[in-house]
């Protein structure tokens, strides 16, 4: 009896440990299969920490655009499509290179490269980095840093900040950056020493006679230097509080005369024999107060090409046949030009709405090429680096025959 | 001695040449590599929009915000401290939120060791400003009866531990203000000081 009594309990603990067993197995299997994706997980985090785990690191940034423009003097067309990559590639935590070019489309449908900048940046202490290359100008501000679509305000650059205006464009030599405290208010600083600018020169009829006048300052960093003088130049900000930002600028240097044309850019080429070497100088200001929705931003810069060692002599036997001046010219009309910039912007709060407004105005020694520009705008932020910008631009210039141009323009811009 | 004034000119560019020079040789070569993001947040705040809107430090990874970073201390003429708090400050702001990362327990609940206006101070006020009603664009208005203190504590813990994209606002806040190490209670202390400090 006792016999059966035990056969029934060892009868019933195996029915009940079987289950039990069974369903044990089952949870074993599925922990192990959970293991294994962790495993699986953490190989693949593995390698691509490792991967991350390299002396070098690359990442491509830059700007996009494309633009409506409808003006009085001008059909209505889709005028601009450009992109701009820049490229970052550091090793370890000193040495850095950084290019941009930008490729846009013209109205033929043809395609136009230009190299922005490419430069080696060595970040030699704390406050110091050097750069060797070409690069930005580091006079004033909106040719260095603000000049990128998805940046600027407006879609336009102000009178004077763009090609051929008064504020120099770039520069190919060393530059010393960088910034540093005084105090409670903190500094920041840009040296540089290269080639510096060449000078364009038009023969016009003049009272009788003919005149050689300095059309253009060339600030495209090149890589020669035709007068052989290096320039140098800078500037210095300061930030004596969070939100205001004041910066002045200078440079010096000689500058000869590289390009000459009858009757303007659109003549024929004159070649140049020899050029004196003529003093170049340029001082600017600059500031930025930003407070809550609001930003103001203003410019100034000043250009100048001063009296020349000797005049220019063009190849006597290579002139244009229809060419009627002489091929000397001991003098040369020299002279100034002035550009500056007003601006406001004001984020209206709790949308994604932006209006800004601004005033410039470009002043050179030559009639019909000074100009004031307004621009009234709205621009639609659907995030803080894809902007849709509407624009409405008066210009204003000394000629009657260029007159005023009342212009509509729509942008789309995307820094990535 | 007649000195020529393109002469001055050459010697006063070798003066500042050789200045440089002699601050690049008595400066220690990245003298601390130390950095502090409760600090970034307010560097970031005060160079970023010197020239263009803020961007989300979810826009890219660390790696490549290093890259980035750097090319920004050239732009803007950052000191190397600065650059490393900023970049502190972007990689503690891009990581995803618990809620992305289906963490179902909230980091500690400990008391808060920090006052809330300990807390507002070190991480919001970059952001916020002093007085509660936004120091960048599209920062909402603590003093606004409508805005974000119209909202319950429970809601507004959830915000802050999470991150929060504000309607009109270009950029999102980031999970706990960009500052990992606060505590669950830090940001109830902190929620306590906004309400008690801007609420009407």
């Amino acid at each position: 009896m006792k016999k059966a009594k035990l056969k029934v309990h060892l009868m019933a603990l195996t029915a009940v440990i079987l289950p039990v067993a069974a369903y044990a197995d089952k949870e074993d299997d599925n922990l192990k299969e959970q293991v294994d994706a962790l495993q699986k997980q953490v190989e693949r985090l593995e390698n691509v920490a490792a991967t991350r785990n390299t002396d070098s690191s690359f990442h491509m940034a830059g700007y996009g655009a494309v633009e409506y423009a409808d003006s009085d003097s001008e059909v209505g067309a889709f005028n601009k499509v450009m992109v701009a990559p820049i490229i970052h590639y550091t090793y370890k935590d000193w040495l850095m290179f950084e290019t941009e070019f930008e490729m846009s489309n013209t109205s033929d449908g043809g395609t136009e490269l230009a190299l922005e900048y490419a430069s080696v940046d060595l970040f030699l202490n704390d406050s110091v980095a050097l750069v060797a290359g070409k690069f930005l100008s580091p006079i004033g501000q909106f040719r260095q840093n603000l000049h990128p679509s998805w940046i600027n305000k407006a879609i336009s650059a102000p009178a004077g900040f763009g090609h051929g205006g008064a504020a120099p464009l770039s520069e190919t030599g060393l530059q010393l950056r960088g910034g540093f405290p005084i105090g409670e208010m903190r500094t920041n600083y840009a040296f540089y020493i290269g080639n510096g600018p060449t000078l364009a020169a038009g023969v016009e009829p003049h009272e009788g006679d003919y005149e050689l006048a300095i059309e253009e300052v060339e600030t495209e960093g090149r890589t020669d230097d035709p007068d052989g003088k290096k320039s140098f130049g800078g500037r210095l900000g300061f930030l004596p509080f969070s939100g205001l930002e004041i910066g002045i600028s200078a440079a010096k240097g000689k500058a000869t005369v590289t390009d000459a044309f009858a009757g303007g850019h659109d003549g024929p080429e004159l070649d140049i024999e020899s050029s004196g070497e003529f003093d170049y100088d340029a001082i600017g200001a600059d500031f930025r107060y930003g407070w809550k929705n609001l930003e103001l931003r203003g410019e100034y810069i000043k250009t100048e090409i001063g009296k020349g060692s000797a005049g220019v002599t063009f190849h006597s036997d290579d002139l244009p046949e229809d060419y009627l001046g002489p091929s000397e010219f001991d003098d040369v009309e020299t002279g100034q030009w002035k550009a500056w910039y007003l601006q406001a912007a004001y984020k209206i709060p709790s949308t994604s709405f932006e209006v800004v407004i601004r005033t410039s105005e470009l002043q050179t020694p030559h009639f019909g090429e000074n100009y004031s520009q307004q621009t009234v705008g709205l621009n639609y932020l659907f995030a803080p680096h894809v902007i849709a910008k509407f624009n409405y631009e008066m210009k204003d210039y000394d000629s009657l025959i260029a007159g005023e141009q009342d212009t509509v323009k729509l942008q789309l811009a995307y820094g990535f | 001695m007649n000195i020529s004034k393109s002469m001055k000119c050459n010697l006063f560019a070798a003066s500042i040449a050789a200045l440089f020079l002699a601050v690049c040789i008595i400066t220690p070569v990245h003298a601390k590599a130390n950095s502090d993001a409760v600090k970034g947040a307010q560097k970031w705040a005060d160079n970023c929009a010197r020239c263009h809107n803020m961007r989300d430090p979810k826009e890219l990874s660390d790696e490549y915000w290093e890259t980035t970073v750097n090319h920004m201390r050239i732009r803007a003429g950052l000191t190397g401290q600065d650059a490393r708090d900023i970049l502190a400050f972007l990689q503690a702001s891009n990581t995803p939120s618990e809620k992305e990362i289906e963490k179902s327990v909230s980091i500690n609940q400990f008391k808060s060791k920090l006052s809330g206006g300990d807390v507002y101070t070190s991480s919001c006020v970059a952001c916020h400003g002093s007085d509660g009603k936004g120091a960048l664009p599209g920062t909402p208005d603590f003093t606004n009866a409508k805005g974000p203190l119209s909202k319950n504590d429970e809601e507004l813990l959830s915000n802050i531990i999470n991150g929060f994209q504000s309607p009109g606002s270009p950029m999102a806040m980031p999970p706990r203000g960009g500052n990992a190490s606060l505590t669950d209670a830090d940001l109830k202390a902190v929620i306590n000081y906004i309400r008690t400090t801007f609420g009407k």
